[in-house]
């Protein structure tokens, strides 16, 4: 089942040395699944991601031939609109929760905002509802955290609530902008498994953007790969090792492997027909390289 | 090469006294490679940085080569030990230029042929003349990392403190980095102690790996050893399987939901 439906995506930001294209028509289709979105940094894997919740800010430009939430169509809909969709029918986590969580506002009052913006609901309730989202994501002492502030908070627990305040709305699409990349790998496999439990329990859909492609390959059911603005890669994340673009092999192979030990590292020899159509980013690279 | 004793580093003033390192001992010899792994907040950058002098206070002894270092360490320490930092963000100064990032270097050295120092040190780490004249913000991060590392090769040190030297790069840009480093430990003979919290990258790039937790050396390993999973200690063991990426989503309601 389908629950969001991208086709042709483009997202342009304008500079001083002409157009950069961060996304160059991307298509693609998200049910009721894991989906991971691999790629490298300035590829515009995060680009998507704001693009899909309009939050790409001027003079950034979207369009699309069509982005639609079941039978809704979110390009066409008014800003007013939106408000509805954005954060209730398709959340985002951001990659560091403690700079992405307001820091002069307490943890407790971060997330009555959320229930208070999204349902009717008193304050004391919204404060009942939000100790007991704490202890769904294992936050045991609560009512500590729920008065503590952000930068009283370690990096994995920031990441909890913020995935708590997320899901709480019961949105159907949860999109995960680097969610652990900022936490150790201990921390790292609990906030992971607390995404998917959530996941599964409530039937969403996720959008799990990352540049770790061994992560998204045992993580996600599916992956895409993104080269410069351009999905270059598709397939089963259990077909990884399959996988024939020879951008994803050179991935692949340039990884250290704790298993088989080698002398040199292979590089990626990049090819410029990787992606199409991508003269102005070319561009810019020309200048930064 | 390098000998660490007992080495203990505490934060903090009368009231709160937190030891970030505790007895602390390892050896180095010259021409290895030295690995530490740990989560973040074990003490590990903070061991690299006691041993180059960023941190006072400390307890215990810290030897280069048979001798002893004392508080305010001297030129000829710096001569010897350079440091390459986590960040090639932070790490340059956004409005000096390469060529001036090196030439400071290497006039606080007291070297006399810097243009010709300079072009070697940059075709060195593969960047080339024509980012001579470049500031930090018209570098990608790998090349920026590059220059990092001209800058600490600059006064030909022999005992290299690498801190996360690729953590906040691409795969694929930190392949480059690494083979760049291997290639120069051989063409230099440096010796390497390396800081990181990814196992695959301290296994490829070191002889030994020490494992750190809550500011103690738990256990000093052979990478050989490591490899075939030989560890006496648990936390180790548990760090290995954590970044082994161990955890599987399993394939549970998600395909029932996508049946209805």
């Amino acid at each position: 089942m389908t629950l969001l439906k991208v086709e042709d995506l483009q997202v342009r930001f304008p500079t001083h040395n002409g157009v950069v294209d961060a996304v160059k028509g991307v298509s693609f289709t998200l049910g009721r699944e894991r989906l991971g979105l691999v790629g490298e940094s300035g590829s515009g894997k995060t680009a998507i991601g704001r693009a899909i919740l309009r939050l790409i800010r001027p003079p950034g430009e979207i369009s699309a031939n069509r982005i639609s939430l079941g039978d809704s169509d979110l390009l066409t809909m008014s800003e007013r609109e939106f408000g509805q969709v954005r954060g209730r029918q398709i959340s985002m986590v951001l990659q560091d929760a403690r700079y992405s969580l307001n820091p002069v506002l307490s943890v407790g009052e971060q997330i009555s905002e959320a229930f208070l913006s999204h349902s009717r609901i008193s304050k004391s309730d919204a404060f009942i509802r939000s100790l007991d989202l704490l202890r769904s994501v294992s936050i045991s002492n609560a009512e500590r955290v729920l008065s503590a502030y952000p930068h009283e908070l370690s990096g994995g627990m920031a990441q909890r609530i913020m995935i708590a305040m997320m899901v709480a709305p019961q949105p159907q699409i949860l999109i995960a902008d680097e969610p652990t990349s900022a936490l150790d790998v201990s921390v790292q496999r609990k906030v992971l498994r607390l995404i998917d439990d959530l996941v599964k329990d409530r039937g969403m859909g996720l959008l799990f953007i990352s540049h770790d492609l061994n992560l998204v390959s045992e993580y996600c059911d599916r992956i895409m790969v993104m080269y410069r603005g351009a999905i270059v890669d598709e397939c089963r994340a259990n077909e990884l090792n399959r996988a024939v673009h020879p951008y994803t092999q050179g991935l692949l192979k340039c990884m250290p492997r704790f298993e088989s030990p080698v002398q040199r590292l292979q590089t990626l020899d990049r090819d410029p027909s990787w992606g199409i159509g991508s003269d102005s980013i070319e561009k810019i690279d020309h200048v930064t390289s | 090469m390098l000998r660490v004793e007992n080495l203990g580093v505490w934060f903090g003033g009368r009231e709160v006294h937190i030891h970030a390192v505790k007895e602390v001992s390892f050896q180095v010899t010259t021409g290895s490679s030295f690995g530490l792994i740990g989560e973040s907040g074990s003490g590990k950058s903070t061991i690299l940085r006691a041993i180059v002098g960023l941190i006072r206070n400390l307890s215990g002894e810290i030897e280069i080569d048979g001798s002893q270092l004392c508080v305010a360490r001297s030129k000829d320490f710096y001569k010897a030990v350079q440091m390459v930092f986590q960040d090639p963000y932070g790490s340059l100064h956004p409005r000096q230029t390469v060529d001036r990032v090196l030439a400071e270097t290497l006039h606080l050295h007291e070297f006399t042929d810097s243009e010709k120092r300079i072009q070697k040190l940059l075709d060195d780490v593969g960047l080339g003349q024509e980012f001579r004249f470049r500031y930090p913000h018209q570098l990608s991060g790998g090349q920026r990392q590059r220059v990092s590392i001209a800058r600490a090769l600059a006064p030909e040190p022999r005992l290299l403190l690498l801190d996360e030297p690729t953590s906040a790069l691409d795969v694929s840009v930190q392949a480059e980095i690494l083979n760049l480093l291997s290639d120069l430990r051989e063409s230099r003979g440096l010796t390497y102690l390396l800081v990181s919290h990814d196992i695959p990258v301290v296994a490829h790039m070191c002889d030994v790996v020490g494992f750190m937790k809550h500011g103690k050396l738990v256990e000093t390993v052979s990478t050989a050893e490591l490899r075939r999973g030989n560890m006496l200690h648990d936390y180790s063991r548990d760090l290995l399987l954590a970044s082994g990426y161990e955890y599987k989503s399993q394939p549970g309601p998600l395909s029932e939901f996508n049946q209805q």
